[in-house]
């Protein structure tokens, strides 16, 4: 009871916000159900990041590249498997043949992005590339994700993307649907499994290194660890975590396309992690949830008020989502925190200072 | 006083997000006097620009059927969504659409990434979609509609015109996209066939707008007899390569072509496009009792000079709405995605492009192949017109 009582007051807003998303689909219609599940799959893209930016301090700005990554590995097996008309190539080639399985297209869209992350964070991390850079680097790799993907129109189709078989956990079969409502909590599970491992991850003694890494890496430096090792570890990690949140979507949307490895995802999911508030976890999920909520909401809203008002809903958003980052620059969950730390001294200022009258009247 | 300031903006999120999740429930029910159809076009993101003439004309479409009196004595009623250039949200307020708002029909959108990623939808939810957009050709999906030309209604005129009246010489250039590599195959194939000559058949990737090196080679290799620049290129990429062509001073001696010429990027581009030639099924200067009075209620709605920038996506969106209501009128009260799809066979619309016919096989249109010249005032003149329509093949 007493270790319940110390935890910090995210964990709380967790398990509250776990519970609703338990109940949602019971009370939702089926069309929240379905954008519900897509919220949720961004979740856990969000808490990918915030294991790298929150925690180690690395603002990778083109996360974007590892989720489209894992989604495109499961769309061009879709494809395959399914023979979509503008497939062209009888074989797929030697280094996409695990897609042919179905269990190969969901291993190969985890391995891949780990892969992927492996490799860019091994030149970063050992060329010591810190800070604002690592950040540039990896926006142009997402940039040049994007064109690449356009590009190789004979895998990708370009420009069109593909289609997906949607709503199925590995199986490429589209019999095997399942409808919104228990997919929902396919994701949803997928979601809190997640959750868990990022909050091992970041309570273990790896997790104590990562957050000394964003601190003051050069002292820890001189205690004898090595941060490279350590960032590559968790880049990996996460870049596997946004593999998976990246199938998932597209399971849930049934199509994949450029924009999903693209700049404005990256950009739009540090945007989510701002907003909701960095390093806590919880944070990076109420920011998807809050944003993309009322994304949704706004447009839907605008678009019902009259035709000629629904193209303001962005601007709407925008300046929401400026009034949140200058107002209160921790994000909503890093506030309220602040405000319960600041609780917490004065509670202790003032227990000190009773005992210490305590004495003295003594 | 920050604290405060900072409680409010966190009860402002909070009554934010119980406001979200109070209101998530409303569904629209189906009235039985009105038919609801949707639309899905980008009011805002990048390809805004264009889809806002495809939109304007589907509501100026609708708001004249309702006025004749609508469908069968009942209105068409329209729920319009952004989709903002984003494919994977037009899904989401397409299911919106479907699932909220109960349309019978959806009409849109623009961009061929976002038609694929619908599909889908459209086949589980059986809605149909009326797709008003040239686009590179598909094998028809049973649920859509295709209401815009495919390359075979373009091309296979647009290189004999050029070949006769411009130059033999061809120099070919397209972004690396399945859409214009394709069309510049055909094109090399048929300049070859024709007895022309290929100085250069080159594809640069889609976000290119420095083309200094592309046009020295032109320089060097096109020679004084001149020749036809066959010029694809996307958005931005085609905007400065015209812009640095003219400026090159290149425009007395070679003549651009190009599919992507509408009269959206001749007003933009201005004098820099004077002169170059371009392919579509439809401009505006087109001189027919049909098109006039589709510009005149276009200009009296939304203004004349957005009239001036009416293209051929804005008609074809005209059209599909037309054609729309006439599938729906014959479906009488039986109002079934089957019935609807069906009645779309063999149907006729007196277009401001001239009359159309939807061909029962692909489900795409028959029309005339046009050939238009820009003229210094961004106006699109036609220079040549296929005698009849033609059969759309979006499967070569």
């Amino acid at each position: 009871m007493e270790k319940l009582k110390s935890l910090p007051v995210n964990r709380y807003i967790d398990i509250l916000m776990f519970l609703i998303l338990l109940i949602f689909p019971f009370i939702q219609s089926t069309y929240w159900i379905y954008v519900m599940s897509g919220i949720m799959a961004y979740m856990m893209f969000a808490l990918s990041l915030d294991l790298l930016w929150g925690y180690t301090g690395l603002m990778s700005m083109g996360h974007s590249l590892l989720f489209g990554a894992g989604g495109y590995m499961v769309g061009i097996a879709c494809a395959y498997v399914n023979k979509a008309d503008w497939i062209e190539f009888e074989q797929l080639p030697w280094f996409l043949t695990p897609l042919k399985s179905d269990v190969g297209a969901f291993a190969a869209a985890l391995i891949l992005p780990a892969l992927i992350s492996l490799i860019i964070g091994f030149f970063m991390f050992t060329g010591k590339i810190k800070g604002v850079f690592f950040s540039l680097i990896t926006l142009a790799l997402s940039g040049v994700a994007e064109l690449f993907v356009i590009n190789q129109s004979e895998y990708t189709h370009g420009n069109s993307g593909i289609s997906v078989v949607s709503r199925t956990v590995i199986s490429n079969d589209s019999s095997r649907k399942m409808d919104d409502f228990s997919f929902y909590f396919v994701v949803l599970a997928a979601l809190i499994a997640v959750y868990l491992i990022c909050l091992l991850i970041s309570r273990s003694r790896v997790g104590k290194v990562l957050q000394a890494i964003r601190e003051n890496e050069s002292r820890l430096t001189f205690f004898g660890y090595k941060p490279a090792a350590f960032k590559l570890l968790i880049y990996t990690i996460s870049g596997m975590i946004a593999g998976f949140a990246g199938v998932l979507y597209v399971r849930v949307q049934g199509s994949i396309n450029s924009a999903s490895v693209g700049i404005t995802l990256a950009t739009l999911m540090l945007v989510w992690v701002a907003v909701g508030g960095r390093g806590n976890l919880t944070g990076a999920m109420v920011g998807t949830l809050v944003i993309q909520v009322a994304e949704t909401k706004l447009n839907s809203l605008f678009s019902g008020i009259s035709a000629d008002f629904a193209q303001y809903w962005r601007l709407v958003l925008g300046i929401i989502i400026l009034v949140i980052v200058f107002v209160i620059p921790k994000g909503i969950i890093g506030t309220v925190l602040d405000v319960q730390q600041k609780y917490l001294d004065r509670k202790r200022k003032e227990e000190i200072l009773a005992a210490e009258e305590g004495q003295n009247n003594g | 006083m920050k604290k405060g300031r900072k409680l409010v903006v966190l009860m402002l999120v909070a009554v934010l997000v119980t406001g979200m999740f109070a209101g998530c429930g409303k569904g629209g029910g189906k009235s039985s006097d009105t038919i609801k159809v949707g639309l899905v076009f980008s009011l805002t993101g990048g390809t805004a620009i264009t889809e806002e003439c495809m939109y304007n004309s589907a509501v100026l479409a609708i708001d004249e059927i309702n006025e004749a009196g609508g469908i069968n004595g009942k209105k068409i009623e329209y729920v319009v969504k952004d989709y903002a250039t984003d494919a994977d949200k037009a899904v989401t307020v397409c299911k919106e659409m479907i699932m909220q708002d109960e349309v019978s029909a959806i009409v849109g959108p623009y961009t061929s990434s976002a038609r694929v990623a619908i599909e889908p939808l459209l086949d589980e939810y059986d809605i149909p979609l009326i797709y008003p957009t040239f686009y590179e050709g598909e094998t028809p999906n049973e649920h859509v509609i295709y209401t815009g030309c495919v390359p075979n209604q373009q091309g296979d005129y647009f290189v004999p015109y050029l070949i006769e009246n411009v130059s033999k010489n061809f120099y070919l250039i397209g972004t690396d996209t399945t859409y214009a590599a394709s069309i510049n195959e055909q094109a090399e194939a048929l300049v070859s066939e024709l007895g022309g000559t290929v100085i250069a058949n080159e594809l640069v990737s889609s976000d290119t707008t420095e083309f200094s090196d592309i046009i020295s080679k032109i320089k060097d290799k096109c020679g004084d007899d001149g020749c036809v620049i066959y010029a694809n290129l996307n958005g931005d990429s085609g905007t400065a390569f015209y812009t640095q062509f003219a400026a090159a001073g290149l425009s007395d001696k070679y003549t651009i072509a190009s599919f992507i010429m509408d009269e959206s990027f001749s007003t933009a581009l201005g004098a820099a496009a004077a002169n170059t030639y371009a392919s579509v099924n439809y401009f505006n200067s087109i001189d027919s009792e049909a098109n006039k009075k589709y510009l005149e209620s276009y200009a009296k709605k939304f203004g004349e000079d957005k009239a001036a920038a009416v293209t051929a996506v804005g008609e074809a969106t005209y059209d599909a709405v037309y054609l729309l209501a006439e599938s729906l009128k014959k479906c009488g009260d039986d109002i079934s995605t089957e019935s609807i799809l069906a009645n779309f066979d063999d149907l006729e619309f007196d277009a401001p492009q001239g009359t159309i016919k939807v061909d029962p096989e692909t489900h795409h249109v028959y029309c005339k192949a046009r050939i238009g010249l820009v003229k210094e005032d961004g106006t699109i003149e036609t220079v040549f017109e296929s005698d009849d329509v033609i059969k759309p093949e979006p499967v070569k």
